[in-house]
Formats: C-alpha cells, structure tokens, sequence
C-alpha cells in the first residue's frame, strides 16, 4: 500500500461540481487535483502519479469516452469511475468498454460516490496483491476475469451462481446456512421459509457438480451447505 | 378469403379460372365429339340399311323375299357384322319379316313412321332399354327406320338396330382421358399458380422481411432497391425514405433525453453536493434539519426528472430497448436486495419464493428496464403497506416462461381507482401523505408493453394489492 495520500484527479467541466468533489475528498483524507477539459486531463496524468480518476463523461473538448480511451492508450492503468448523467445500459456499456472501471449516474449522493472510490482503491490494490484465482479439489474460480472451470473444462455461469459459488470458494469445508448465504451473497434478509437459497444451490449444483463424478457441493443436514470434497469414496 | 395470403388467393383465382375453363372445353369438347362420331354412325347405318333395302325384294302382293344379308365386302361399319337386327314392319305395326337375334324385343316404331311420312328420309333414334335383346352386344343400340318400298307413300318400313360399339368404345376413351386428365391440369395448374404468385411476391415478401428487422432492431439498414423499374422498386423506396424520417426523429428524440439528462441533472447534481458537503458543518441544529429537508426536495426533483426522462425513452418504443438474455430470478433479487433498506425503515418482510425451477429459462428483455419495472411495483406495495407486514414475492416458471407476482397486505387500490393507477400522475391515496408521484406505475406499465406483455391486478381475496406479470420466453413471442 501506499504511505502517501491516495491521489485522485477529477476531469470534470462544471466548476461547482468539481469544487464540492474535490472539497469533499479532501475532508475524507484524499488529495484531489481538477482538470476542466479532457486535454488537460490527460496532461495532468502524463505529467503526475494517480491513484484514481473520476471522469465527467459530458467534457467541453471532447466526450469523455474518448479521453478514457486516450488515458487507457497512454498506459493509465488504474480505476476509472465514471460520471454521466444517461442511465441507460448502452450508455454505460459504452463507457466500460472505453476502459472505464465503474459508473455512477448523476444525481449521486456523496456518500455513493466515496464508497464506490472506496472498492475501486481497494480492488485496485487487491488485484496486485492477492491471488486472484481460488482452487478447491480440481475447481478453479478467476474473480477478476469471473471465469469458472473444473478439470479444465470451463463453466457458464450465471451472476447470482457465481457470486454464491465465490462464497463458498472463499470458505472451505465450512458449513454455510441458508440465512448468511443470503446476507452474504446477496445483502438480502429472506424469510427462513423461503426456497431461493436452495433454488440456486440446485441450479449450481447442476452446472458444477451434474457433469463430474466428484460431488462437491453437499448438504448439511439442518445447517445449510457445505464445499467439500466427498468423504468416503463408494465403490 | 380475407384471411388468407395473397399468395393463396391468387393461386386460387388462378385455379378457379383456370380450372373451370378448362372444364366447360372438356365438357364442350365431349358433345361436340359425341355429335360427330354418332353423325358418321349414322351415317354408317345408313347406308348399311340402303344396302340392306336392296338385298329385299318385295313381291306384287307385298310378300317379302328376305334372303341371307349379304353385306359387300370390304366395308366398314361401325358394329361387328351380324349384330344388327333388321325387320320389316307394315305401316299398320305389325311386324313382317325379322332377321337376327331379337328375344322379346319389339322396337318402336309410332314417332319413326309418322316422321317419315312427314317427309324425312330416315328416321333414327338411340334405344338405351334395351333389356328384352338376348346377348346384347353394347349398352346402346341406334334404331334407323326407313321406308322400304317407295319414298312418297310407304307402307313398307326397314328397321334396323345396331349396337353402338365402337361409339360406346371411343366415348370411354375420352372419358377415361377426362376423368384422369382434369384432376392432373388442375394439379398442374395449383403448382403452377403456387409457383407464380410466389415468384411474383417474392420482392414483397423481402421487403416485409426487411422492414421488420429494420423495425426491429437495425434502423439505419435500408431495403435494397430492385434493379427492375417497377412497382416493388418504387415500393422500397418509399419505405426507405420512411426508414430515414423515422431514424431521424429517433436520433433527434434520443439527442434530446441525452441533452435533456445533462442539462437538468448537471444543476440538481451541483445542488446536492453543495447541500451534502454544507450539512456536514451543521450538527444538531435547526440548519442541518433545513438542509435534510432541501436535501429531500432535491431527490424527489432528481426522481421525477428521471422517470420523465425514462418514459420519453421508452415512449420511442421498441428500439429504445436494449435486448439481453434475462434471468428474471435474478433481476428479482438485485431488486429486493436494493429495496431492503427502504422495507426495514417500514419493518417491512419481503418474502422471496421460485417455484418451477426446472424449467427456468431466460427470457429475452431489456435489463434495465426490467430491474425498473419489478422495483416499480415493489416499491409501490412497500409504500402503501403498513408497518410490520409482509410483501409475497412469488417467481413460478413454466414452458412460456414465467409468471411474477407481487402481494402486499395493505389497504389495496379501491376498485373505481384500479383502471387509471398505470396513468401517469394517478395514485390510489388521493391525500398527499403518501410520497410518489404516480410515475412508478405508468412506467412499469409501459416497460411491460413493449416487452409484449402487462401488469394485471388480480382480485384477492384478503385486503392488499396482487400484481401480476408473466414474461413470455424468446423462442415463444411471436413478432
């Protein structure tokens, strides 16, 4: 990690907005530099290190798309988040594609954008860091790349499966309840009775347990459910 | 007829023309033909009979020498030879001489004589009843009468009949010919016709085809002019300028929300940073609850620009749709996990339930909209639901794809409100203590629709709203 301040460029035209972000990061600890234009922002990180840039898709100079590109050909390769005022998905699509890491669409609250530079620092410095490929038996999960396979062969997964399988991955041989499993996986507090959690543990189960002889994903009876690689082999 | 192709209907005016035309020759064909081949038997016979009144020589008392015919060799007659049967009748009936094997069969005569004595030199006539000749050799026989011993005043009649063999024979031909030839023209003709009326509306049926793909997805496609100068040609033209008004209107109409979006929601984001980062500076005092309050206006202000903006979108209709692959289950819990926050304030229980898993399946939609919709009619029954209730979230699919309901145990939406709650700007809660804006339902409804499907509220039978949506899978919508 970095001893110094994190720092963060804002690109961003409208002077208030750039001066209440800039003012507001600075009271939560980061140091925060302001570019009006795209041009100039891309001077600013051609001369001077970044932690993050937070881009205003909507430039007097050019479409913030285009300097996000620019930035990424440059070889800028921190996070990018986004700011637009569109919120369609072809808009935000375009902007992930043009190498932006995360958006957020104006009207924000503070509070939205502080935590979003939050996770996009901390997934920054995690994927430097940590490993970014989980192994169980002959399961490997790419959190980065989101990419499942099992004995080479790759699986499709679905969001929500692969987010309940990172769960699992990320706790071993640990029995997992159906409560936590949705308070964990998904922020959600479901009613005991409700069957989602073993809806999607069978749909699971399906794409990575059906097609091999090993079953990994077991219940536990009265608990939830468990990864763990079966214990007495039947022959 | 009018619900059939035109291809169907041209084949088949095609056929029926066609068809009956050359029905109507056959038929007149077959009696010309008839006429003509009963002529020449007639003819044939008459001459057989001339042949015959010469063999019979008639005494001065009227006694009739009738020896053995001896028919000229080398004629043709159109019956097998000694199958005619010949006799002589008196004009008073009574018959004279009788050659040939007659049985009970008496021919008539009445009409033939009185024809001839009017002034005809023959008289012949078809005899079908024919039951009392033994060993009859066709079904018909050709009668001729004619008078045998003078032309002015006869008192002698020859009456030969003849089986019409070789007519009958040559009829049935043509018959046999008929019969198996019509039903392969009219075949013929249907092929035909299908081959025609495909091959004339083939440029037509690309042009549907095009125009709705162009309508569907692609807007800046255009149809490909036929190199013809014809009617199609001038067609796809016409579509094609069309297709660029419509493109324009929809570019201009999206530059508008972009322009729009930005334009109002640069100042409202301006106004809430200021306020959020002001607040901060104000605890517990009269000021941070003002800024709370400004900070609350500002969201409502932000919202309903968003919904306004949103419905102008969706109001372009289908091209406005970004169409994925959709887990609905999926979309579901994003929904209610983001809604949490709001629910608990109200102690509120979302419950959460999938039936049917096996056959899930995903549907195809636009994601956004989607996730909009199901928030809409959540947040809708979290808000009119009192505190410590339930919300029923029900997912049930089935091979049409799935059924979403959505139940709360509020006071529900009376039922002279219930047709206008998806109008823009209607709520059930006609007092204003209630926030919304009476947006949320409109948009909901509107996303259905050009999902090709719809909100419905079904009747309950405790006290609350039951909404209900059924999404249709990909490979069962029908465009």
């Amino acid at each position: 990690m970095h001893d110094l301040q994190m720092r963060i460029l804002v690109i961003e035209d409208q002077a208030k907005t750039a001066q209440f972000l800039k003012k507001g990061l600075n009271e939560v600890g980061y140091s925060v530099d302001i570019a009006e234009t795209g041009s100039a922002g891309e001077s600013y990180i051609a001369s001077s290190e970044y932690d993050l840039i937070i881009l205003d898709v909507m430039l007097p100079d050019q479409n913030g798309l285009d300097t996000a590109r620019h930035i990424r050909r440059d070889g800028f390769t921190g996070p990018i988040l986004m700011l637009t005022a569109l919120t369609t998905t072809k808009n935000k699509v375009n902007g992930l594609d043009a190498g932006a890491d995360d958006y957020l669409t104006k009207p924000f609250s503070f509070e939205e954008l502080l935590a979003r530079v939050r996770a996009l620092l901390r997934r920054n410095s995690a994927t430097n860091t940590v490993n970014s490929i989980l192994k169980y038996s002959d399961l490997e999960v790419d959190l980065i790349h989101r990419k499942v396979t099992r004995e080479g062969k790759e699986l499709s997964l679905t969001a929500k499966e692969f987010s309940l399988l990172e769960y699992f991955i990320r706790n071993p041989e640990r029995p997992l309840g159906r409560v936590s499993i949705a308070e964990h996986v998904w922020d959600i507090h479901f009613d005991s009775e409700s069957n989602v959690i073993d809806v999607y543990i069978n749909l699971l189960r399906k794409k990575i347990d059906a097609p091999f002889k090993k079953k990994l994903l077991q219940t536990v009876v009265g608990v939830g459910y468990v990864l763990k690689e079966p214990q007495n082999e039947k022959l | 007829m009018k619900n059939f192709s035109l291809r169907t209907r041209l084949t088949f005016l095609f056929v029926f023309i066609f068809g009956s035309t050359t029905l109507l020759f056959s038929i007149f064909s077959f009696y010309k033909f008839h006429d003509t081949l009963l002529s020449d038997f007639d003819n044939a016979l008459y001459n057989y009979t001339i042949d015959v009144s010469q063999t019979i020589e008639i005494g001065v008392k009227n006694d009739l020498n009738f020896p053995p015919l001896i028919v000229e060799e080398g004629k043709i007659f159109p019956f097998p030879s000694g199958t005619a049967l010949i006799l002589v009748r008196h004009i008073s009936g009574k018959i004279l001489v009788k050659n040939g094997e007659f049985g009970n069969f008496n021919p008539p005569y009445k009409k033939d004589i009185e024809h001839i004595l009017a002034g005809s030199e023959a008289s012949y006539r078809t005899l079908s009843n024919i039951d009392e000749i033994p060993e009859a050799e066709a079904g018909t026989y050709r009668l001729i009468t004619f008078p045998l011993d003078s032309e002015s005043n006869p008192t002698l009649f020859l009456q030969i009949a003849a089986p019409m063999v070789s007519l009958e024979n040559q009829l049935e031909q043509l018959q046999t010919i008929l019969t198996f030839g019509l039903p392969l023209v009219l075949l013929v003709a249907v092929v035909a016709g299908l081959y025609f009326a495909s091959k004339a509306l083939r440029p037509v049926q690309n042009i549907i085809a095009i125009t709705n793909r162009i309508e569907a997805s692609a807007l800046h496609e255009r149809i490909p002019l036929p190199t013809a100068q014809d009617e199609i040609r001038e067609l796809a033209a016409t579509l094609n300028s069309m297709f660029e008004r419509i493109e324009k209107s929809f570019e201009s109409q999206e530059r508008f929300v972009a322009d729009a979006s930005h334009q109002l929601l640069t100042p409202i984001t301006i106004l809430k940073g200021e306020i959020e980062t002001r607040s901060k500076e104000f605890i517990n005092s009269t000021e941070s609850a003002l800024y709370k309050s400004l900070l609350q206006e500002v969201d409502k202000l932000s919202r309903i620009i968003k919904d306004m903006l949103l419905l102008a979108r969706i109001d372009s209709g289908q091209n406005a749709l970004q169409l994925s692959e959709v887990y609905i289950d999926e979309v579901v819990i994003d929904v209610i996990s983001r809604l949490q926050k709001l629910a608990s304030h109200k102690n509120i229980l979302i419950k959460l339930d999938f039936f049917n898993q096996e056959t899930r399946s995903p549907i195809e939609g636009d994601h956004d909209l989607l996730s909009n919709l199901v928030a809409n009619l959540i947040e809708n029954s979290i808000k009119y639901s009192p505190s410590k209730t339930t919300i029923e979230v029900k997912l049930t699919w089935d091979q049409l794809g799935s059924q979403l309901t959505i139940e709360d145990f509020g006071p529900g939406i009376p039922e002279n409100a219930r047709p206008h709650i998806f109008n823009r700007f209607s709520r059930a809660d006609t007092s204003s203590k209630t926030m919304g804006f009476g947006l949320g339902l409109a948009i909901a409804q509107k996303i259905a629709i050009i999902h090709k499907t719809e909100i419905q509220i079904l009747p309950k039978n405790t006290p609350g709203t039951l909404f209900q949506i059924k999404l249709i899978k990909k490979n069962n919508l029908k465009t």
